[in-house]
């Protein structure tokens, strides 16, 4: 029992070990840094959390479009580039005509929303087909693919853009003309004009009311998950239906901006009751069924802990009116918008669809035999990863304010990679917990590094940015090389039986 | 009719023996070429940048020959060697030798490096078989951010290679400060009709070429080969093909290190920190132009794709600079081509690296 105790701990560190690496990297920058430059930690944890928060929301959907093509066993796709490139060249676009239109921000974002679908649907296509040509070295090929789109995105707007295609010079987008009297070329940096903030700035919440946010979607996640496994009952729909009417709550008293207290309390409330429907279910179901024991406790504790620590953490800083209460306010409509897609994607992995995935991702070959055209549903998961792609880099972009033409692109792929890296997946296992522990963890990592490299190499310039690429590539390099070497060592175990 | 049969019967082993993107990528090297001189650019020049960055850059595409034949795939992580040998020339600077004896000593140095780290490489190779394209990549740029650090904080103490003010080595270490600026291309160099014949550069490359076929052609070499065309029976024959893995991946990052100082001494100057990121697609992508696969490469892929490949790339430059001044368009189109020739290669490559 000991000794399967020890393996078992074992295990768990073997396979968590990237994530438990950067939590100590992160937790290290924090505690060594001293408060930053200033040497204020009030001061430091301000703008942790409030950078934080922007760059979680920032990358949130560009991280999320890597799950589908794992879990469908194409590994990680670094040709989600070629998802940012479809956004910027329809953000350019609108960009060129809005000096004529004048559209409202709002509206400029919904219709690059709307018009980088039908251009992603096609480069994803493309790319899938590329993907089922290389099977087995998808990742590599990804890679090169982003790069010879990069290349043709490059061509195009430095070059067609201008002298190919008539273009009206006085437009601010289009570059300066040169010595010889032509334009050609899109500028090297747009400004987003109307379109910066256009969904950030909707709604933005106290970043504390939003940590009790969470706390209840957590919870109320937690009960629908447990409460689903034994109760079909119509009755489970309770829970989200109680979450949703405090957040609502929360909302608007927020919007009414009187009384932070009573917030404090309806975020207590809601988490609160969400654990009394988690105990009412099982308590039923047990006195239902007397041999009904709990599956999973560890988790289910943890997740109750976190949950609820989230929510009495907030609670205290909302009564207290603690420094935290000044950490900037959090874009409530990005995250609604990403909660969406949270639900859209747990909902298409239990449609048949999903299933597919799944299934090719297991094996290929078994697939097949089973009926499943497998080149079509990697295509499908290609195109899925692209368009959010796409749409990720709108809203990546929206939050920046400016397009950096011909750069913008390109760290796209390499950190969204790492990002659900330092979360937890590999190349063959990602879920939705992996996506947001590596939004938070990589993008503390990457607040943090200027202070671990003024530690270890005192005010250098731009060694700060080396140490933080370093990261980056090492992690990625590292997460896939233990990866590998672990299958292979099991494969070889296996052999040898 | 049989006189028509056997032509066909040639073109047809003739398209056989020459690669489809050889080809292509041919045609459009002399299209390049002859638009240059309707633009007025001198055929000349054209001709000597193509010599040129065919001698300078033709041992870092050679690097792919043994880290292919060995099974491994192209050595995405070139850039691993060019560190090394960037480090190998900075402390020959360092330890105040100048001219030949700098080269001669940045070789000695790089080579030593090379086998170092190279052998280090090798066994993370063997560790991840059938990922190692990814795997090489990620390792190679995470290898140059690491050095780009080291760059800043490792204690050089000479002038030419410091920073005036401030900390660290400088983006670039002229060469002409010791003498060493084009000295391997100058030896021996003589002009035809204006036209610049590096001579010493040129035989440098064929001698490293040479002895790799010689090295291909050895014992070991036939066993590396062998380790990689079938690894399973050349298990079963008692080769150690983990062991020819890692004296090929050794052999690879040599070859890329003294690539590296060739490359330096003919441009003139060393170029520190991210310089050597984005070099294994040029390497890869020139001996795949020559028509290797990510499975099979010889010494005829690398002396042809690197002239074709490196010719062009040295000629789109000025020639659309006279067609359409002010644009940037070469960079871009070099991009399109050297990716677009390694996804062919991957495309066509059948099964996984090294499995």
């Amino acid at each position: 029992m000991n000794n399967s105790n020890s393996e078992r701990i074992k295990a768990f560190l073997l396979d968590n070990i990237v994530v438990i690496l950067f939590l100590g990297i992160a937790i290290f920058g924090i505690t060594a840094s001293g408060g930053g430059i200033t040497g204020n930690y009030t001061v430091y944890f301000i703008s942790f959390f409030s950078e934080l928060i922007e760059r979680v929301f920032r990358n949130s959907f560009l991280v999320i479009s890597l799950m589908i093509p794992v879990i469908a066993g194409l590994g990680l796709n670094f040709g989600i580039v070629i998802g940012a490139i479809a956004a910027q060249s329809v953000i350019l676009l609108l960009r060129y005509h809005q000096f004529y239109l004048e559209m409202s921000g709002i509206a400029e974002f919904l219709l690059a929303l709307l018009l980088s679908l039908p251009l992603a649907i096609l480069f994803g296509w493309l790319t899938g087909k590329l993907y089922n040509k290389v099977r087995g070295q998808e990742m590599i090929a990804g890679m090169i693919v982003s790069y010879f789109a990069a290349g043709v995105y490059n061509l195009v707007f430095l070059f067609i853009v201008g002298y190919v295609i008539e273009v009206d010079k006085l437009n601010p987008i289009i570059a300066p003309a040169n010595l010889e009297g032509l334009a050609v070329g899109v500028r090297m940096t747009v400004d987003m004009g109307v379109m910066t903030g256009a969904i950030d700035n909707i709604i933005r919440i106290p970043f504390m009311f939003f940590i009790m946010i969470c706390a209840i979607t957590m919870a109320c996640y937690i009960v629908f998950t447990q409460v689903r496994k034994f109760n079909r009952d119509r009755k489970v729909l309770l829970s989200p239906l109680c979450a949703l009417v405090f957040i609502t709550a929360i909302v608007v008293w927020n919007g009414l901006g009187s009384m932070n207290r009573v917030a404090a309390v309806l975020g207590f409330l809601g988490v609160a009751a969400q654990m009394c429907f988690l105990l009412y279910f099982t308590f039923r179901h047990k006195r239902e069924n007397p041999d009904y024991t709990v599956q999973n406790k560890a988790s289910l504790s943890f997740n109750c802990v976190l949950c609820s620590g989230m929510m009495l953490w907030a609670v205290y800083n909302i009564i207290m009116n603690t420094f935290m209460m000044r950490v900037r306010q959090a874009p409530f409509a990005t995250a609604l918008l990403f909660a969406v897609l949270f639900i859209f994607l747990s909902y298409i992995m239990k449609t048949k669809l999903g299933q597919d995935f799944r299934a090719v991702g297991q094996s290929q070959h078994i697939a097949e035999v089973s009926g499943i055209n497998v080149k079509r549903t990697r295509i499908i998961a290609t195109i899925f990863s692209t368009v959010l792609a796409a749409w990720g880099m709108v809203i990546f972009l929206q939050n920046m304010g400016t397009l950096t033409t011909y750069d913008s692109h390109r760290h796209v792929g390499f950190f969204s990679v790492a990002a659900i890296l330092v979360g937890g997946a590999s190349t063959s296992r990602a879920n939705l917990r992996n996506v947001i522990t590596g939004l938070i963890l990589f993008h503390a990592m990457t607040i943090v590094t200027p202070d671990i490299a003024r530690i270890f190499f005192g005010d250098t310039p731009g060694v700060a940015e080396y140490l933080r690429s370093f990261m980056v590539y090492g992690v990625i390099g590292l997460a896939l090389g233990l990866y590998v070497w672990k299958t292979l060592k099991a494969s070889q175990s296996q052999n040898s039986l | 009719m049989d006189t028509v049969e056997k032509s066909t019967f040639s073109l047809k082993s003739l398209v056989s023996r020459i690669n489809v993107p050889t080809l292509i990528v041919l045609v459009f090297w002399i299209f390049i070429m002859i638009l240059g001189v309707i633009n007025n650019v001198s055929l000349t020049s054209m001709i000597t940048d193509s010599i040129g960055r065919f001698g300078a850059l033709g041992i870092l595409s050679l690097a792919m020959v043994p880290s292919i034949q060995s099974g491994t795939g192209p050595n995405f992580a070139l850039p691993i060697g060019m560190v090394c040998g960037l480090l190998g020339m900075v402390c020959a600077i360092q330890f105040g030798f100048t001219s030949w004896g700098w080269l001669i000593i940045s070789i000695l140095l790089s080579v030593v490096f090379a086998c170092i780290i190279g052998y280090g490489y090798g066994i993370l190779m063997n560790a991840v078989k059938g990922s190692e394209m990814t795997i090489a990549t990620y390792t190679g740029w995470a290898f140059v951010w690491l050095f780009s650090m080291l760059w800043v904080i490792l204690p050089f103490t000479d002038l030419r290679l410091r920073l005036p003010l401030g900390q660290g080595l400088r983006q670039d270490i002229q060469l002409a400060g010791i003498n060493a600026r084009n000295i391997l291309t100058n030896s021996l160099s003589f002009d035809i009709n204006g036209i610049f014949i590096p001579t010493g550069m040129i035989l440098f490359f064929f001698l490293c070429c040479f002895l790799v076929w010689m090295f291909m052609r050895s014992k070991k070499g036939i066993a590396i080969t062998a380790g990689g065309t079938n690894p399973m029976f050349a298990g079963a024959a008692g080769l150690h093909v983990n062991r020819n893995r890692i004296y090929a991946g050794m052999l690879s990052m040599v070859l890329g290190a003294v690539g590296t100082v060739i490359y330096a001494q003919h441009f003139g100057f060393i170029q520190l920190y991210l310089f050597p990121m984005m070099f294994a697609f040029i390497a890869v992508a020139a001996v795949m132009i020559g028509g290797a696969t990510v499975r099979r490469a010889n010494i005829t892929h690398v002396i042809v794709g690197v002239l074709i490949f490196q010719g062009l790339s040295a000629n789109m430059a000025p020639v659309a600079n006279a067609m359409f001044p002010g644009t940037d368009i070469p960079e871009a189109l070099r991009t399109i081509v050297q990716n677009g020739i390694i996804l062919y290669a991957l495309m066509h490559a059948k099964g996984g690296g090294g499995k």
